[in-house]
């Protein structure tokens, strides 16, 4: 039988789930068996907190605080996700990459950065979150952000190509 | 020149709507953990009344409050007590890691994995939870910290909705929390000067409270070639 809270976080799940599997994807750089876990991972701690949740001044805001959290607290796969990273992307030029090849070699690019750099760039560059917003999710100050995605830009574009519409941001 | 969104979009997939089996299991899951953080909270406000009583007759006895270093508590859930015996710590004398120095171990725990940017302690044989995979699997894989302690350096400290307790080790502020799921377990994240976060996180069920963990983090010592955790 369903409380309340059963009922209210079913709704969440069905509107909500796919979102999120979606946004894991890009945060672990396409590892679909790694996004699904912290899907549920996340799914799990809202759902123990799911009175906070409702409460939240910001309910986007607290769901994606808790995916990032998902991604950098743990626990669980600590050692394994903590890739090692490089000063630089290894040379290649943008003209070099087949056309049907771009997303992989973007998917290769982004798995180069450290995670919390990558959870950056997606919410600042594919959710269009303002600074203010990201530095809310990952828990640091807005410097932190603007110099994270900063970094991060500079090492995809020996894939993403110098686009001056990034600049701007 | 490739569009960053296009990219991102076609890496993101296309965001397929849930089965009926994956919401019913999401929605187990969820109760599965709020029926433990349940349950332990229970057991541990018992364990309290009873800890309470104990101090109200040594007061009695002694005509005079015990003194205490214990900050008040922050906003936020406070560590529960554990209704677990604790394993006590014993001096450690194996081999000392590069990146860290570890004074005490849990009796009977050996140190798993160690790196650069941390280190994972485990008890010696299969964990006591069978649920964290087939045999022992998950204690001889460093890579979990599943039933074990795990400790490393970081940027940030605790996630400030968590709340928690505020402590000192060392003479170094922190704060003993719990991530969301944790029932019994505890987090602390201890701010260590110019260096960031200790971050030692206590799995649940290991029967440590307070005291334990605190003694525990008094005892690890961030060396000069420790360097931050990522993500």
């Amino acid at each position: 039988m369903k409380n309340e809270r059963d009922e209210q976080f079913h709704r969440f799940v069905v509107t909500r789930r796919a979102g999120l599997v979606r946004t894991a994807t890009l945060l672990t750089a396409g590892d679909a068996h790694l996004a699904e876990d912290l899907v549920q991972s996340t799914l799990t701690k809202l759902y123990v907190a799911w009175p906070a949740v409702q409460r939240a001044d910001n309910p986007d805001g607290y769901v994606r605080r808790t995916l990032v959290n998902a991604l950098t607290d743990e626990r669980r796969r600590w050692w394994r996700r903590r890739e090692r990273t490089v000063a630089e992307l290894p040379e290649r030029a943008a003209a070099e990459i087949p056309g049907g090849e771009i997303s992989e070699g973007l998917r290769a690019a982004l798995k180069e950065l450290p995670p919390r750099m990558r959870a950056a760039l997606v919410f600042r560059y594919f959710y269009d979150l303002d600074v203010a917003d990201t530095a809310d999710a990952l828990g640091c100050s807005e410097g932190t952000v603007k110099s994270q995605t900063a970094r991060a830009l500079d090492r995809l574009r020996a894939v993403i190509g110098d686009n001056p519409s990034l600049a701007l941001r | 020149m490739m569009n960053l969104y296009d990219g991102l979009e076609r890496i993101a997939g296309p965001g397929a709507a849930p089965t009926p089996e994956q919401i019913e299991a999401d929605l187990a899951r969820g109760r599965r953990a709020l029926r433990r953080r349940r349950l332990f909270q229970t057991g541990g406000a018992s364990a309290f009344a009873v800890a309470a009583v104990a101090a109200a007759v040594a007061f009695a006895t002694t005509g005079a409050p015990a003194s205490s270093t214990t900050t008040p508590l922050a906003e936020g859930p406070a560590p529960a007590v554990s209704t677990l015996v604790p394993t006590k710590l014993v001096a450690y004398e194996g081999e000392q890691p590069d990146a860290f120095e570890i004074d005490r171990v849990p009796e009977g725990w050996v140190l798993q994995g160690s790196d650069e940017g941390g280190l994972v302690l485990a008890p010696e044989g299969p964990l006591a939870d069978p649920s964290t995979g087939p045999g022992d699997a998950a204690n001889s894989d460093p890579h979990s910290f599943v039933g074990k302690i795990a400790v490393m350096l970081q940027d940030t400290g605790a996630p400030a909705d968590l709340g928690g307790k505020k402590v000192e080790v060392g003479g170094n502020p922190g704060v003993l929390t719990k991530m969301l799921d944790q029932t019994d377990g505890s987090t602390l994240f201890l701010q260590v000067p110019d260096r960031g976060y200790l971050v030692i996180q206590v799995w649940d069920d290991l029967g440590w409270g307070e005291k334990q963990v605190l003694e525990f983090a008094a005892g690890i010592h961030v060396n000069e070639n420790a360097t931050k955790s990522v993500g």
